[in-house]
């Protein structure tokens, strides 16, 4: 058991000459390719993470624009209501123009309707009211008609207070002494007669008077003096009855609108 | 019988010999050379390596593994040096069941060279880490004193690698064959399977020692009993 300098010399450059070729042929290629590998992982894995990095900034970027999306969906839909309601107030207030102008038409006719009929019904009445007038005067006394209607006239005229009489006796001087009696029937000479000489009495003896027969004139007489007029008729008991039958429909025609 | 391989002497010329340690430290050597060679040549660095060369990878891996937690530093530094100390003292110890050889890790001259080479390594590496001035203060910690003691600590540990391994190798190819001489039949192939995994371990722990003391060497420790004390 004894130590050989020689062997010992020998191994120990046999170990550095063995050393040095492992380290050549073994140890320097496999920590290379280690290494490579290690680097290809390591590249392979920052790739992953920048494409996972880039992944989620595609998603952030797609959750905005969804996010986007909805909120331009909700103002479109926010505006298209709006518009829808501004429509609607717009038709709303159209129609109920149109509704209004049509009440008003129907008012409108329904009025001139009233009127015609209350004219109709006006004429009618006065006509059937002096026939039945005509009759019962008639039959009440020997007298015709006409000769009362002179006689109230003739009262009417004897029975003007002074302010009256003055009034007429100016419209005449304007007028220059001319008068113009209208009376709804012929008048009989002695009518006249009776009536030329209580006119000249009561205002100017120097009265010209003329005489016009006027069926519009309801059961009556009226003296024309320019603007100034005197007179006696059914007229104003007929429009009393006119107010009371206009008063009626138009109560009627409320009760039909308010029922539409 | 023989106790060392150095007593066969194949050729002498004066000073210089041929004997068995040479021969088989050289086959040993050719042998390794040779598969490394044979085996690096196609590497790829792709993910799926061969068969080969993931089992060469996995021994690199294990080896600088070792290193690292046995030195705590990066292995890449001495995993050339340690790692061809382990693969030489492997496969000489794996090769005793080849018959008529003798490994040459049997052989005293060898250990001692190799124990050698870790006691020249270690202010090698240390001096490359530290600093020489940094190195050599090392062995008056913690004064002067221990000095002497440090340096005979260094030169024992040093003997004791290569007894210890000599000790191991020798003893084992010796009960071989004294075993053969009483048993031929079964006993020396039981004490030979054996005689393997001694020789892996053996390997093992002179590596391992190799790395403990070249980190030892070179790790700037704080006070002088961190040093790893020699075995």
């Amino acid at each position: 058991m004894t130590i050989d300098l020689f062997t010992v010399l020998a191994q120990l450059i046999n170990f550095l000459i063995l050393l040095f070729l492992l380290r050549r042929f073994l140890f320097t290629p496999v920590i290379r390719i280690m290494e490579e590998r290690q680097a290809h992982i390591s590249s392979q894995l920052e790739e992953a993470e920048a494409t996972k990095q880039a992944a989620k900034l595609a998603l952030q970027g797609y959750q905005q624009q969804e996010a986007e999306l909805a909120n331009q969906r909700d103002r479109l839909i926010e505006q298209a209501r709006q518009e829808a309601d501004k429509t609607k107030t717009s038709l709303l207030k159209q129609a109920k123009a149109e509704l209004e102008g049509q009440r008003e038409q129907w008012y409108q006719a329904l009025d001139s309707e009233k009127t015609s009929f209350l004219q109709a019904l006006q004429k009618r009445s006065s006509r059937e009211f002096y026939k039945s007038m005509h009759r019962a005067l008639a039959d009440l006394a020997d007298l015709e008609l006409e000769a009362q209607i002179t006689e109230v006239f003739i009262r009417r005229l004897q029975n003007l207070d002074g302010a009256q009489r003055s009034s007429l006796q100016e419209a005449l001087k304007q007028a220059s002494g001319n008068a113009c009696l209208l009376s709804s029937y012929p008048l009989a000479a002695e009518s006249r007669s009776k009536l030329e000489t209580v006119l000249k009495s009561v205002l100017d003896s120097k009265l010209e008077l003329s005489y016009q027969q006027n069926a519009e004139l309801i059961c009556g007489l009226e003296l024309t003096l320019l603007d100034k007029k005197l007179s006696w008729s059914l007229a104003s008991y007929l429009d009393a009855l006119e107010a009371s039958l206009n008063e009626q429909l138009t109560t009627e025609a409320q009760a039909k609108v308010g029922g539409l | 019988m023989r106790l060392s391989p150095d007593q066969l002497i194949f050729w002498q010329y004066g000073f210089i010999k041929l004997n068995a340690t040479l021969v088989f430290s050289w086959l040993v050597m050719l042998v390794l050379v040779l598969t490394s060679f044979s085996l690096t040549r196609r590497l790829r660095s792709g993910l799926h390596p061969s068969r080969g060369q993931a089992m060469l990878e996995a021994l690199i891996s294990f080896l600088n593994d070792q290193i690292e937690d046995a030195s705590q530093q990066p292995g890449k530094i001495l995993l050339p040096f340690i790692g061809s100390l382990f693969l030489f003292i492997a496969l000489s110890n794996v090769l005793t069941i080849v018959p008529w050889y003798e490994p040459p890790t049997g052989s005293l001259s060898t250990t001692a060279a190799l124990a050698l080479c870790v006691f020249l390594a270690v202010p090698y590496f240390g001096i490359a880490a530290r600093g020489l001035k940094d190195f050599l203060r090392e062995y008056i910690q913690p004064n002067v004193i221990m000095l002497p003691f440090n340096i005979i600590g260094e030169l024992s540990r040093t003997l004791s690698l290569a007894i210890r391994l000599f000790g191991n190798i020798m003893s084992g190819s010796v009960i071989i064959a004294i075993l053969l001489a009483i048993a031929p039949l079964f006993f020396p192939i039981i004490m030979q399977i054996f005689g393997l995994l001694i020789g892996v371990i053996q390997a093992y722990i002179f590596s391992i020692l190799a790395v403990v003391f070249i980190a030892s060497g070179s790790a700037k420790a704080k006070n002088s009993d961190e040093r790893v004390a020699p075995t």
